[in-house]
């Protein structure tokens, strides 16, 4: 085996600049309008797959339904968050930031085995700009007809497919924006009121805030989000090492390109396996030539992939002159296998045993979280108090929070002193499905039953129903000097 | 419109790209910062001079959304104002006496 550090193609982790050509000027970047050619291919399947997973999810988990309510509901104006047969309480925002802690080490462990697998495949904006580049086709064409369309002067049939295109544009983005509002909000009551006109102003707003952006990130903005707006992108090159695998053009297969005819022996001509069409420019989202090496603005989309290999099949020439590649394994001319060996490497065991170990550790935490809490605060007035004579009473305040989804009763008994008893409160306590009560809770204890002075006690709060429901809070009993 | 050809006027795409470089980060910044506050805080526990807000969550909330946006724009505009050099040294440079060194 040749030694790991020469590399025998010009793969740069990241070209921080702009490449140079005529339309860049210095700072300023002059954009021009990329047209991407439509492709079809074993990775362009799985990234229309892809795109309908997630926009079926996305779009339809608004509308299931679960134990008489919407399945997936974040009521921010209830403060609780409803995931199908879990209630989230503004107390378990720990679980919030395991998720994202979840997400991120997801994202090192993807980018370290195979690169920008989220931005090529799962990304909103990418799976955006697929579904407007589909309406757009449908209408407008291909690359070369969209290219005419728009170089030709204003007629009536130009303004008549630009509108049209525009107004499928923004009635999915509505329907998007409606969908992002429909999980804060229940969705099907949102959208009756909408079609009454009858929305409050802050649904009204994020609608149109979601819609706006969607139609601008996907039927505008496209690749300038991932070039100019995603952080992301800038700082992915630290999640790589040579044994990622990355979008890669096997240049010394490939080189020296050139047009050719089908029947010539390219060996024989001193010629490599690249023809030089430039359909891997062509159907570029981003516009970037893949042949100059790793560029931080290749989001890893594998459409230059799929171009590459009919353009090859075309001339009878193997596949994978554009492939998913690591720099070791193009370096060393690895096989398939020795590549998929190098996956598991520390790096992603790491990743991998962490993400195991949170994700094992909450869903353990999540199956035992108990359906009941309760906060217990001494009253902030009066410390003790002589309810009658020899008798000294303490008061608390009691929330008690049902987390289930049925009603329930509890009662509330009290330990740690020589007779203590909760006094007047009606037991059981009766408290709603996914709700709290806040009550207030009295405490009685005779004069001498032990020294003056601050005393720990306990309360236990009982489900009625099920024994197995029962919080123990601590707290303290004062019993003043007499 | 973002279509751009050779003849678009370099100023105008700089005070965009700027304008993008205020206003976006301050976005993500302002819905990371709503997650974090609005998680640990109701909006109906905050009073405002004494007085608590008689607002719905929801407003609450899309306002709050607003403020630290507008907050983390400020925090852009500032650091992108800093940023530039205090002075342009070349043309700082031609006004002075043809016999300083400095030329």
């Amino acid at each position: 085996m040749t030694q790991l550090d020469t590399p025998t193609i010009p793969i740069r982790p990241v070209s921080p600049e702009p490449a140079a050509d005529g339309d860049d000027v210095g700072l300023y970047e002059i954009r021009r309008k990329i047209y991407p050619r439509a492709i079809t291919g074993r990775f362009r399947n799985w990234r229309v797959a892809i795109v309908i997973a997630t926009q079926v999810v996305y779009y339809g988990l608004p509308w299931l339904w679960w134990n008489d309510r919407q399945a997936v509901l974040f009521d921010l104006a209830a403060r609780k968050f409803y995931i199908f047969g879990i209630v989230f309480w503004p107390q378990d925002v720990i679980y919030l930031s395991v998720l994202l802690i979840l997400c991120a080490f997801s994202l090192f462990l993807f980018t370290a085995v195979a690169g920008r697998l989220w931005c090529g495949f799962a990304c909103p904006q990418t799976v955006y700009t697929e579904i407007f580049l589909w309406i757009e086709r449908k209408i407008e064409g291909d690359r070369q007809a969209r290219m005419k369309v728009d170089a030709a002067p204003a007629s009536p049939a130009k303004v008549a497919r630009k509108s049209a295109k525009h107004m499928l544009w923004i009635v999915l983005a509505l329907w998007t924006g409606y969908t992002f509002v429909g999980y804060f909000t229940p969705i099907g009551d949102l959208g009756e009121r909408a079609l009454a006109l009858n929305l409050v102003g802050w649904e009204t707003f994020w609608i149109l805030f979601y819609a706006f952006a969607t139609y601008g990130n996907a039927g505008w903005m496209r690749e300038q989000v991932c070039k100019y707006m995603c952080p992301y992108a800038r700082f992915q090159s630290v999640m790589f090492d040579k044994d990622t695998l990355i979008i890669a053009y096997d240049a010394g297969r490939g080189e020296p390109r050139g047009s050719r005819s089908k029947k010539i022996d390219p060996k024989a001509a001193g010629m490599g396996d690249c023809v030089d069409c430039n359909i891997c420019v062509q159907v570029c989202p981003t516009g970037i030539d893949i042949r100059e090496g790793l560029q931080y603005e290749c989001i890893g989309c594998t459409a230059c992939i799929d171009g590459c290999d009919q353009v090859m099949d075309r001339f009878g020439y193997p596949r994978g002159l554009i492939r998913y590649a690591s720099t070791t394994s193009l370096a060393q001319g690895m096989t398939r296998r020795q590549i998929w060996r190098r996956v598991l490497r520390p790096r992603t065991l790491v990743y991998s045993a962490l993400l195991l170990i949170i994700a094992a550790a909450a869903g353990v935490s999540l199956a035992l979280k108990s359906p009941l809490k309760v906060d217990v605060a001494r009253d902030r007035g009066a410390l003790a108090r002589e309810a009658s004579p020899g008798v000294i009473e303490n008061v608390y305040r009691v929330q008690i929070m049902n987390m289930a989804e049925i009603p329930r009763q509890f009662r509330i008994t009290a330990e740690g002193l020589p007779g203590i008893g909760v006094v007047g409160l009606v037991q059981p306590v009766k408290v709603d499905a996914a709700s709290a009560k806040l009550i207030p809770l009295r405490l009685q204890v005779a004069q001498g039953a032990a020294a003056p002075g601050l005393h720990k006690v306990e309360l236990l709060i009982e489900a009625v129903d099920d024994p197995a429901i029962v919080r123990r809070e601590n707290t303290t009993f004062i019993l003043p000097r007499p | 419109m973002i279509v751009e050809d050779e003849v678009t006027m370099p100023n105008r795409e700089l005070t965009a790209r700027r304008l993008m470089w205020i206003v976006w980060p301050a976005f993500v910044v302002a819905a990371a910062a709503e997650l974090a506050f609005f998680s640990v805080v109701d909006p109906l526990d905050l009073h405002v001079f004494g007085a608590p807000l008689e607002m719905s969550r929801q407003a609450i909330y899309t306002l709050g959304f607003f403020g630290f946006w507008a907050v983390g724009m400020a925090s852009s505009a500032l650091t992108l104002f800093l940023e530039q050099p205090a002075h342009d040294d070349d043309a700082a440079d031609a006004e002075l006496p043809s016999d300083n060194p400095r030329r």
